[in-house]
């Protein structure tokens, strides 16, 4: 009978494929720009929620396509390496969706806002897809105490993992992520970092990874980054780790978003600002209570050892027995942010969802570079005679977790 | 075996002789040190650490060969004496090619030296003035656990924190030399999180006063993972006596705590192989070259 569960399987799966399909999430977007009301209905301030005319003038809701560049000034022509560059960091909040319109309206909103206060670039959170988990319908049947891994065994026993859920839902996941954020991006003519996904991992198949990735205001996918330090949790659910960074020049900057636990070691930003980083997104959800100086251990020392702004987006909510809190915040250098406290701007609340928007002065950061190239920063010597041996004795004694 | 607690004294007070070039005598510091140690209702410790800040050995380099030993000598005998162990501060001491090594010693509670930290980095200013990097980064085997030093912009060295707590120490001290003004969120940025990104306990000693051109500023921080202090501050709290900051390190529960969440564990070495060390190489002949 395993293959009749197969065929149910296989069948069920493209139920929710069609459910998810495209043309829906065009309709919705298409409906919602149409919408004056929009995400912040009932919020005070003028133009809040309403999206640009010149934006809703190009939507064609019969093709479910947005077309044409978008009204959203301040955009660099290429080459011409920006000064300035106004950023949004998006504190979204789980929400599981049993609709694909649902999952669209918010992260929509989110854009919207980020738009509407003249962001160039947005970044979202860590597993910002996690809400599509809903479209599941056993979902609903997990015990909401107990911890993901914990309660899918106690569903379905110990033949399924997290990873095996994740993977059985990845070609809903990528349909609606990918489709919705490459759409967001050129509706509002912005930089997307939509956050990350659990997905399959390109360079070795079987294995899923936990990805971040990137959209230009053409809505074309730009780069991709596998978080390269995984929680502990993850690796319970079976999710294996990166082995590599990258940056991406924009016409904003150069560009790069390690994910989450990236941030906890210095190495992560080291690599990426020795490649020549400027901006650094990074979507967390941390599953833990609010804690300042906990919280404080993550991108904003990465940007003090750096000299690199630094975003972060938090993934807020409570799902699966987990409880996810973060202040969203755009760090700078002390030397640079007013307070001299290494805060640009930072979220009200750690349990709320938010858009926090900031400007980032480049040009000063790059001066800051240039007269710390100056300074003798780095021990060569000592680096080539150390790092390897003692690395590979550490790794000897305690594996890294990939290799557990 | 290695004591698990230690009782540190950290000295929380304006450089002795601030703007002037002498250090510290011992004398003073026994001083000092038997009005603390004879503060009534003191609990008697199994192991004592007291620690001075930069340069309480003075700043006239000492010459290479005998010469470091010899100034030594008084402090040897005031920690077997008291029948504690000294970080006296440091000093510079002439190179046998040549230049200037920022030192700082430990001595243990039988008066001996048993080991000697070099600083590593060095800003422009300090390379300018003839200062040399060292190339060792020592861990010392005390009686209460694996200990480094590190001085001036070590402290701020993430590469050299990650060394030393790879190779072992469960405690860093960190002798600093901040200019003014050292306020929290540079503190924060500091020893700080570099005792949170390694899970190692962090003692921190600052000069605090003039200093040829410059104003130092700083004071004694005692520092461990957020998880095993009040609030999760990641500062634990220590009592101010005679001029000295005290606390107790609670190397059990360091240890407790890499068992339930070993984070060094969680490091990419493979990433750091491919990408890091590379990079690293990268720099260094990108600043010959411009040097040239």
């Amino acid at each position: 009978m395993k293959w009749a569960e197969q065929i149910k399987d296989k069948l069920f799966r493209q139920w929710l494929l069609w459910q998810t399909r495209p043309a829906r999430i065009d309709r919705e977007l298409a409906r919602l720009t149409a919408d004056t009301s929009g995400w912040q209905r009932g919020r005070e301030g003028p133009g809040i929620g309403r999206p640009d005319d010149a934006l809703i003038a190009q939507t064609r809701p019969e093709t479910g396509g947005v077309v044409g560049p978008g009204a959203v000034t301040g955009q660099l022509q290429p080459g011409s390496p920006a000064t300035q560059v106004t950023v949004a960091a998006v504190q979204g909040e789980l929400r599981l969706v049993t609709r694909v319109e649902d999952y669209v309206r918010q992260m929509f909103g989110y854009t919207q806002e980020a738009a509407r206060q003249g962001a160039q670039l947005a970044a979202f959170p860590e597993d910002n897809a996690a809400h599509l988990l809903g479209l599941l319908p056993g979902i609903g049947r997990l015990d909401p105490q107990q911890d993901l891994a914990g309660a899918i065994k106690n569903l379905t026993g110990d033949s399924v993992a997290v990873a095996d859920i994740f993977r059985y839902l990845e070609p809903v996941t990528n349909q609606v992520f990918y489709h919705t954020f490459s759409r967001l991006a050129r509706l509002f003519n912005l930089y997307i970092m939509p956050g990350s996904v659990i997905v399959s991992d390109p360079d070795e198949p079987g294995k899923m990874v936990n990805q971040a990735c990137l959209y230009d205001p053409q809505g074309q996918q730009v780069g991709r980054q596998t978080k390269t330090h995984l929680l502990p949790l993850e690796k319970v659910w079976g999710l294996s780790c990166g082995r590599e960074l990258s940056i991406y020049p924009t016409t904003l900057g150069r560009v790069a978003f390690p994910v989450c636990m990236d941030a906890s070691f210095f190495e992560s930003f080291r690599i990426l600002s020795l490649l020549g980083a400027e901006i650094i997104m990074l979507p967390v959800a941390n599953p833990e209570e609010y804690n300042y100086y906990k919280a404080l251990r993550g991108i904003w020392p990465r940007v003090q050892e750096n000299a690199v702004y630094g975003v972060k987006s938090a993934l807020v909510g409570k799902a699966f027995g987990l409880t996810l809190t973060g202040k969203t915040g755009i760090y700078g250098p002390l030397e640079l942010t007013p307070g001299r406290d290494g805060i640009i701007a930072e979220s009200e609340s750690y349990d709320r969802e938010e858009v926090v928007v900031a400007k980032l002065e480049l040009e000063k950061l790059r001066g800051m570079r240039e007269a710390e190239e100056h300074e003798t920063r780095f021990n060569g010597d000592l680096y080539r005679k150390f790092f390897p041996r003692v690395y590979r004795e550490f790794a000897r004694e305690n594996p890294p977790h990939y290799n557990k | 075996m290695a004591s698990v607690q230690v009782e540190v004294l950290v000295w929380n007070g304006k450089a002795p002789t601030a703007g002037g070039h002498e250090g510290w005598q011992a004398m003073d510091l026994e001083k000092k040190l038997g009005r603390v140690l004879a503060v009534e209702g003191v609990q008697e410790p199994a192991v004592r650490l007291v620690v001075l800040p930069p340069l309480s050995l003075g700043d006239e380099p000492a010459a290479a060969g005998g010469e470091p030993a010899r100034i030594l000598e008084p402090w040897c005998d005031l920690a077997e004496g008291l029948g504690v162990n000294l970080i006296p501060g440091s000093s510079l001491t002439a190179g046998e090619k040549g230049g200037l090594f920022h030192q700082a010693p430990f001595i243990n509670h039988k008066g001996q030296v048993i080991g000697l930290c070099t600083q590593t980095h060095l800003t422009r200013e300090e390379a300018d003035r003839g200062w040399c990097m060292g190339e060792e980064l020592p861990v010392i085997e005390t009686s209460f656990g694996k200990l480094a030093i590190l001085l001036n912009r070590d402290c701020r060295q993430p590469e050299v924190w990650r060394l030393v707590a790879l190779a072992g120490a469960e405690v860093v001290i960190a002798l600093t030399m901040e200019e003014r003004p050292y306020f929290q969120a540079r503190k924060l940025a500091g020893s700080w999180q570099n005792v949170q990104q390694n899970q190692v306990l962090g003692v921190e000693c600052a000069y605090d006063g003039p200093w040829q051109d410059k104003d130092y500023e700083g004071g004694a921080s005692l520092f461990a993972p957020c998880e095993m202090t009040a609030g999760s501050t990641g500062c634990l709290t220590g009592e101010e006596r005679a001029g000295f900051l005290t606390g107790r390190l609670d190397r059990e529960r360091l240890h407790q705590l890499r068992t339930e969440y070993p984070l060094l564990a969680q490091l990419n070495f493979t990433l750091y192989e491919k990408m890091l060390l590379p990079l690293y190489c990268r720099w260094q002949k990108e600043l010959e070259e411009r040097e040239n």
